[in-house]
């Protein structure tokens, strides 16, 4: 039966009445070659399978269409997965987002130190960008992901505080003047025993009630930031190694994470 | 491991676990294909902790007496209530509850299709407007049948309609109504909050249109729904909810596309324009509003092709949608004025 043409270009329209914007920030310092993993393949590899299996499975979440997904990768400098002028690409309809993904490998293998203060810094541009958006609904969400197993090399501790109080604070206001259900979160995940497992806790985002029981529910509260189960934190992994089983409950977090930024 | 299931048509079946398959795993249940006396079936799993807090094989079987006792009202039970939402076997997996329900071939959600326009392309050209008409009603006439008998599906979203095969012919089935409470019912009490939709404009917008209106904290569930005790902005939730979803559901069963496309942003702030428009002048109830083609959303071709497609799925359904999404948007009802079987005529 052939549909009227006027009808399908109002299809195409896909309206939104709410948008997320998953950020991914991932450290590519040389530590990240280290086979520290269960097949002795280096975590960078663990890291890129890990990001790339998440990017497919929001593509088939029920929520598709509201993901926006974005990269920063960091080392010694930081570089945004930008594409046609994009920051931040949906998942759905070809997946553009595991493609600029995909594309941002070959300039991103693991070299030199840490930079974790200018990959937030970036990241918090991003957000900024992804605010002022106005092709978007004023209903945003925001969740930041860091992965990293290191310490911040080039500036200070203080620093790395500093720029992830302005996501959590600054950002989360100016989000909020735009819509007051508007959230951001930014949750940390420790790739090794190195990482600076203290700041990576004090500047994870606190679990909301809604999302502390989702994660309850799904059998992961145990994995997130324990013993107190308060904060978005994953540590690292215990024996300096990552085992299928921690890095099956990272993505389940993350996923988890991401759907349950509305709550 | 040897299980027995009661099949309701043909007593004890006995199976071993073992030769199911694990298609996915959730929180509240695991979810098996399982051939069971050379038919293939889904089997739903629930954790032990859902098991005691949503008792879900007590909960579909009260679901299901209610609707049997009331099904002469219903003009017998919808086809899209069968297929996943009322299981044919149950039994008990260690301590955790079971549901078997029939397989569905060629399964997809209407998400799925909404969420691929090649999807969505090729739904609308295999089922053709008559047969759209008749899902969607169908669909309607089931969130209708659940509200005579107060079973209270919250969680009516494009993620928990099916759309595939089963004896041969194609329809729509709504799933995981598990999880629906019953009115006045300390047993089967809100156990969800149901997942934000993508394609849905969410009934919790509706405060921002000025309606006193609140989901429970999910830290509150289950939360029986006793009209008396529940606070005044949940009950309106409560109310609000299967009516505002259920019109959204039937409208991507008929067309694909949610009531408010067309509209840059699907938010409340860009319905109320069109809500304020549409009261001070006063329109005959119609679909899409008049005002979205006055106030430049749809163009006048567009405007005609959809209000003529709109118009064939019945003047009832598009009264209906007229009244909840405008008027009472308009009005700021705390409940909506009309029921899903008002609407359906079968009250």
């Amino acid at each position: 039966m052939a549909i009227p043409s006027s009808m399908l270009r109002v299809l195409k329209r896909r309206p939104l009445s709410y948008t997320v914007l998953v950020l991914f920030v991932l450290d590519r310092s040389l530590s990240m070659s280290e086979p520290k993993t269960y097949d002795h393949r280096g975590k960078w590899e663990h890291l890129v399978e890990l990001v790339e299996k998440l990017t497919q499975r929001l593509s088939r979440s029920s929520m598709a269409p509201v993901f926006r997904v974005g990269f920063v990768w960091f080392s010694d400098d930081v570089y945004v997965v930008e594409k046609d002028g994009k920051k931040y690409f949906p998942v759905v309809e070809g997946n553009p987002a595991l493609s600029a993904f995909r594309e941002s490998l070959n300039k991103n293998r693991p070299y030199g130190m840490t930079a974790m203060a200018d990959a937030l810094q970036a990241a918090g541009r991003v957000i900024e960008e992804y605010i002022e958006d106005k092709e978007l609904p004023s209903e945003k969400y925001v969740t930041v992901f860091l992965f990293t197993d290191g310490k911040e090399t080039k500036r200070t501790p203080e620093d790395v505080l500093e720029e992830a109080d302005r996501i959590n604070n600054e950002l989360r206001e100016k989000l909020q003047a735009l819509n007051p259900r508007n959230r951001i979160g930014l949750a940390t995940i420790a790739l090794g025993l190195d990482a600076d497992r203290e700041t990576l806790r004090a500047i994870a985002s606190f679990l909301r009630d809604a999302q502390r029981k989702v994660l309850e529910e799904r059998g992961l509260l145990n994995i997130v930031d324990p013993p107190y189960h308060e904060k978005m934190f994953i540590d690292a992994p215990q024996n300096d190694r990552i085992t299928k089983e921690w890095e099956e409950a990272v993505r389940r977090f993350v996923e988890r994470l991401s759907e349950t930024a509305v709550y | 491991m040897k299980l027995s299931l009661v099949f309701y048509d043909r007593g004890v079946v006995e199976t071993d676990t073992d030769k199911w398959e694990m298609i996915d795993s959730g929180g509240e249940a695991d979810i098996y294909e399982a051939r069971i006396a050379g038919k293939k079936y889904v089997v739903k799993v629930f954790t032990q902790k859902q098991t005691e807090l949503a008792k879900p094989v007590e909960r579909v079987a009260e679901m299901l007496s209610r609707l049997v006792r009331l099904r002469h009202r219903c003009g017998g039970l919808p086809q899209s209530l069968l297929g996943r939402g009322f299981p044919v076997a149950v039994g008990a997996y260690r301590d955790s509850a079971v549901l078997v329900f029939r397989y569905i071939e060629d399964f997809r959600t209407l998400a799925d299709i909404a969420n691929s326009f090649e999807e969505l392309r090729a739904y609308l050209a295999e089922n053709n407007l008559s047969t759209r008409i008749s899902m969607a009603r169908d669909v309607l006439k089931a969130l209708a049948c659940l509200d005579l008998a107060d079973v209270v599906h919250v969680d009516v979203t494009t993620a928990n309609t099916a759309y595939g095969v089963i004896d041969g012919s194609k329809w729509v089935y709504l799933f995981d109504l598990e999880t629906a409470a019953i009115m006045g019912s300390e047993d089967y009490a809100l156990a969800v909050i149901p997942a934000r939709d993508a394609h849905y404009m969410p009934v919790d917008s509706l405060s921002l249109a000025g309606i006193e209106l609140k989901a429970p904290e999910p830290s509150e569930l289950p939360l029986p729904l006793i009209p008396s005790r529940l606070p005044r902005e949940y009950l309106s939730w409560v109310l609000w909810t299967p009516i505002w979803y259920g019109f959204q559901l039937a409208s991507f069963t008929f067309t694909g596309m949610g009531p408010f496309q067309g509209l840059p942003a699907a938010t409340m702030d860009y319905w109320l324009e069109i809500v304020e428009h549409e009261k001070e002048r006063g329109y005959e109830p119609t679909w899409p509003p008049k005002a979205m083609h006055e106030l430049g959303v749809l163009e006048a071709n567009e405007y005609r092709e959809l209000n003529n497609i709109w118009t064939s799925l019945g003047e009832d359904i598009v009264k209906g949608m007229y009244q909840v999404f405008v008027i009472d948007v308009a009005e700021k009802r705390r409940v909506p004025s009309v029921s899903l079987p008002s609407v359906i005529g079968i009250r």
